[in-house]
């Protein structure tokens, strides 16, 4: 073997992994949908809020997070049975988004009703978990954008922290708009061209 | 050049199949026999010809699980075989690089 075929075999090496690791290419529809449900639940809560329905105060929000846990149970096995290779980022990526929405419904629920955290600051907790969500994503993704909306995330929790009321049921509502279902829009057109090449 | 000796390079990995199949598998984690096919491009027989190579040197292991009653192969790179790529890698790079 002399040095261009040394240089080709390199090469050859370099396509076949490259072409290998496009296996794992994300949809963006989890994060559509779960960014639809919170608005959905936010929405609600305000109206339940501004017209004092005290007895099913908590239901929208269980019967919106219930809805989506399984949207994510039913999809991923159904994936995962489609999936031919699973790639180590994917596992990744997997355990940060199960691990993050495991943390959420415990701070939306058990924290909620256990008096632990105050309603009004539900909203911000989760945006600071979203943003770590967000920012290993990226990483993981090599997509700085993705990880640049964790900023976003963070500030908007910031915002929530110090001036809490009514307000923080829209600021919730924008950022998952902008900067949850929107990337997700992106991300499903991204992976729809990218599975068509 | 003169000083390379070619006899470095592992010989389980010196093949073009081979080869092919322990970059899928570096590449991801995990691949079901179908996907190598894919990626590899080759039959079935050749494909399981060289994957049998490669798991009796030990780099590579295989999982047989059914999803329904179809029989899926799943094959992973062991760390004997990540390591024996890396080898392979790096001697190429020498090559390359004249040492």
């Amino acid at each position: 073997m002399d040095e261009k075929q040394a240089l080709q075999e390199l090469n050859y090496i370099k396509e076949i992994m490259h072409d290998s690791r496009k296996a794992f290419v994300e949809n963006g529809i989890g994060y559509i949908v779960w960014g639809i449900l919170i608005v959905l639940g936010l929405i609600s809560s305000y109206i339940i809020v501004v017209y004092n329905i005290k007895n099913i105060y908590g239901l929208n929000w269980i019967i919106l997070v219930a809805v989506g846990w399984l949207f994510s149970i039913i999809g991923s096995k159904k994936e995962r049975r489609k999936r031919k290779a699973t790639t180590f980022a994917e596992k990744i990526l997997g355990a940060v988004w199960f691990s993050s929405g495991v943390a959420m419904t415990i701070i939306g629920f058990i924290s909620f009703t256990s008096g632990a955290i105050s309603g009004v600051f539900i909203s911000p907790t989760i945006s600071v978990i979203l943003g770590i969500a967000f920012f290993v994503s990226g990483m993981v993704y090599g997509a700085k954008w993705i990880t640049l909306l964790s900023i976003g995330w963070w500030a908007g929790a910031i915002l929530m922290f110090y001036w809490p009321g009514m307000q923080v049921f829209w600021i919730m509502s924008f950022m998952m708009i902008f900067l949850q279902i929107v990337p997700g829009i992106i991300l499903y057109k991204q992976a729809k061209t990218e599975l068509a090449k | 050049m003169k000083d390379f000796d070619y006899h470095q390079l592992n010989d389980i990995i010196h093949s073009r199949i081979r080869l092919a199949i322990m970059s899928v598998l570096v590449a991801v984690d995990e691949a079901e026999f179908n996907f190598l096919k894919d990626k590899v491009k080759t039959t079935d027989g050749n494909l399981s010809v060289h994957l049998r190579k490669l798991e009796d040197a030990g780099y590579v292991s295989v999982t047989k699980s059914f999803v329904g009653r179809k029989p899926v192969s799943t094959y992973k790179i062991t760390s004997k075989g990540r390591k024996a790529f890396e080898a392979y890698v790096e001697n190429l790079e020498k090559l390359i690089k004249g040492k």
